[in-house]
């Protein structure tokens, strides 16, 4: 499952570089919004699945246990 | 002439100013006593206010401000290039690392990066190092706020705050509520900021649509061969406009890496009250992203093909204001040249009223004079042509007020106000994390550390960390009364270190190998980059205008080494940016520093590695943070 994230990753990063669109500005969506402008609006929601994906496939769930450790220090000496 | 309605934007703002040191001492009040409730809320935020500060700490002036104004002189390209890189390389960091950093706070009762590599290195020194890079690196990003809160109060108040004032004003307040609230304050103050600043943005472009005709402005701009470029990524004739080169594009890749590793944000990944606060922010980020920076950016670009804000961009630019001070050939701008020139009375009248004039007029007066002359000669002729790339030219040097001068024109007084607290919002949000991460700093790793609690008591610490926030606050006061441009000046000296060190702090979260010497061979390596590139830059284009030539520093055969683009930034290797071979050089000498040295003490291996039981407590395995 790892090694699925991995390649989406990489692949989200292969489509970012869109030299493709360098030079254009059509089609425009709307009317107006230029090919530069919502390929990347697309692309942010294409990283927010790729996180929320992340979060349900790799969530590293053993740092939810972490406490503070005996003999550590704590800061509580008053500030005023 | 000026009536009341037009200090409305102002009032607002100071309404809002008002409304954050409201805040601050709010959060005085109903905080403990404690320096771990002073300096991380008692590391008890919970998820969605989590999410909301942390993206209010990332967003600075830069994210509204500096990209609009970018954009308007460079195009669109500065989403896809800034924002949507950041994006998706943000939330990976705080996915990987900020979760991580989280768990080593949680169980070590770390409060700051330097701590923590200070432990984990078992070496005081490299964290006293890395203490002296980061916060020198960090003084450009405060600089950026404080010219961000300058710039805005000025436009907004058509000069009558000035911009020393405005930035003056912007300060206190943010020191205010610092010194009051700590770290709860400036969190309570980001919940309010964020939402304004999210909302900014949509606000903004539907207002604003609902004046102008994005279709036929875009239209326009299409048909002017060049301002067309504008709407893509492409350079135009003669390099104007610049244009975005691909291994630049691809170079940003790596500057939001710099995100984690800034202080105030790496800091602000110890307060969660629970790990799975990080859930709903990596998710959110892309989105919250877009919907600040699309707006700012498409704006940006087509206020290009708005003659009228163009004007009054170049009605507030300093070339005028210092012409108009002591008029002279030398300082006379190219428009006013080339009205003589080209014989056009009208422009030549102008400028003999405004040479008169005992103060230059307000920057949309200015624009109502200049747009009839402009405009009353035929579009075809080469004097327009030669006219409005003037007027551009002029424009571009104010570039950053772009945003504020298309609300002022287009949307009524009392929402540009509203609108206006949305941009400095922005600023201001950032600006609070950064000042108390700066004096989080300074008082734990240097003061504490160094014995000043043992030898000076509590007060003491506390004094010391707010006589700092004063004196580095003056410092980058001074420095931005100079007004350098923001987003270059962020990218060249803060981003590019930053991102830089991110290899250090993967190398400790994940690598049990990696050693003290390897990050001091880093982080050497990043100060030394960082000081070639201001000398490089300041030695080979010391007055910082572009020129029509690159300019060669080391070349290897026909192949270009280090090199001056047009604009005197730095480039290696036929176009990279620097960022590039600092991340790939530090991350080779903290693995080559870490294998020719002693690894750290197995006891240090085991605290920060094991998965055995915590004896004693029955609690489960203490967590594996890599």
């Amino acid at each position: 499952m790892k090694w699925f994230l991995l390649v989406l990753t990489v692949a989200l990063i292969v489509v970012h570089q869109d030299f493709w669109n360098w030079a254009k500005t059509e089609p425009r969506l709307f009317g107006y919004l230029p090919v530069g402008i919502w390929y990347h609006a697309a692309f942010c929601i294409a990283a927010s699945v790729l996180l929320w994906l992340f979060v349900l496939l790799a969530w590293p769930k053993h740092l939810e246990d972490a406490q503070r450790e005996d003999g550590v220090a704590r800061e509580q000496t008053p500030m005023h | 002439m000026e009536t009341w309605q037009s200090w409305l934007p102002a009032i607002v703002i100071f309404i809002y100013l008002a409304i954050v040191l409201y805040i601050g001492i709010f959060a005085f009040r109903r905080g403990k006593e404690t320096g771990e409730d002073f300096f991380l809320a008692s590391r008890s935020v919970g998820s969605i206010v989590f999410f909301l500060a942390l993206f209010a700490t990332n967003m600075t002036s830069f994210a509204i401000i500096g990209s609009s104004g970018m954009s308007y002189r460079t195009g669109i390209g500065v989403f896809g290039m800034m924002a949507t890189s950041s994006a998706l390389v943000i939330p990976l960091t705080l996915f990987f690392i900020g979760t991580r950093l989280w768990a080593v706070g949680k169980r070590f009762g770390h409060m700051t990066q330097v701590s923590y590599f200070r432990d984990r290195w078992e070496c005081s020194e490299i964290g006293t190092f890395i203490f002296l890079l980061t916060a020198a690196m960090m003084l450009p990003y405060l600089i950026i706020s404080i010219i961000g809160g300058g710039t805005i109060l000025e436009a907004l108040t058509n000069g009558h705050i000035n911009y020393a004032i405005g930035g003056a004003i912007v300060a206190l307040v943010v020191m205010g509520n610092v010194f009051f609230g700590g770290l709860r304050g400036a969190v309570l103050v980001n919940v309010f900021q964020t939402i304004l600043f999210l909302g900014f943005g949509l606000v903004a472009f539907a207002v604003i649509g609902h004046k102008i005709d994005f279709h036929a402005t875009t239209d326009r701009l299409m048909n002017t061969p060049t301002l067309a470029p504008l709407l893509n990524r492409a350079e135009g004739a003669g390099g104007i406009p610049p244009g975005i080169p691909k291994l630049v594009f691809l170079s940003y890749m790596l500057i939001p890496l710099s995100s984690i590793m800034f202080p105030h944000m790496s800091i602000m990944c110890f307060t969660a009250k629970k790990v799975t606060a990080f859930k709903k922010t990596v998710v959110l980020y892309p989105l919250s992203i877009m919907l600040i920076w699309l707006p700012c950016c498409f704006l940006g670009a087509i206020a290009a093909g708005q003659p009228q804000i163009s004007a009054a961009m170049a009605g507030g630019s300093e070339a005028l204001k210092t012409w108009h001070e002591n008029p002279t050939k030398d300082n006379e701008p190219l428009l006013f040249r080339d009205f003589k020139s080209n014989k056009i009375a009208a422009g030549v009248a102008l400028e003999e009223e405004l040479k008169n004039a005992k103060e230059l007029p307000t920057p949309e007066e200015f624009a109502k004079k200049l747009y009839p002359v402009v405009h009353a000669v035929p579009e075809k002729s080469p004097a327009y042509k030669l006219l409005t790339r003037d007027v551009r030219q002029l424009a571009s040097s104010n570039s950053d007020s772009v945003l504020l001068e298309m609300l002022k024109l287009n949307v009524p007084a009392l929402l540009a106000g509203i609108l206006a607290a949305g941009i400095i919002s922005a600023v201001m949000g950032s600006d609070c994390h950064q000042i108390l991460a700066m004096s989080t700093m300074f008082t734990k790793d240097v003061f504490d550390y160094y014995g000043g609690r043992k030898a000076f008591g509590e007060k003491g610490t506390v004094f010391m960390g707010r006589a700092f926030i004063i004196i580095v606050n003056l410092i980058a006061y001074l420095v931005a009364l100079k007004r350098p441009p923001i987003f270059e000046l962020a990218v060249q000296y803060a981003f590019s270190g930053f991102a830089a060190l991110a290899p250090v702090m993967i190398a400790a979260l994940f690598w049990k190998r990696s050693t003290k010497w390897g990050a001091l061979l880093a982080s050497l390596f990043v100060t030394a980059c960082v000081i070639v590139t201001g000398i490089l830059e300041v030695k080979y284009r010391p007055a910082r205008v572009p020129s029509p030539v690159d300019i060669h520093i080391l070349d290897l055969g026909s192949h270009w080494v280090l090199f001056l683009n047009k604009a005197g930034q730095l480039r290696v290797l036929g176009g990279w940016m620097t960022v590039v071979p600092m991340v790939i050089g530090s991350g080779i000498l903290m693995i080559l520093g870490s294998l020719i040295s002693a690894p750290p003490s197995h006891r240090t291996i085991d605290r920060y590695f094991s998965t055995k039981r915590t004896a004693g407590t029955g609690a489960p395995a203490a967590a594996t943070i890599g």
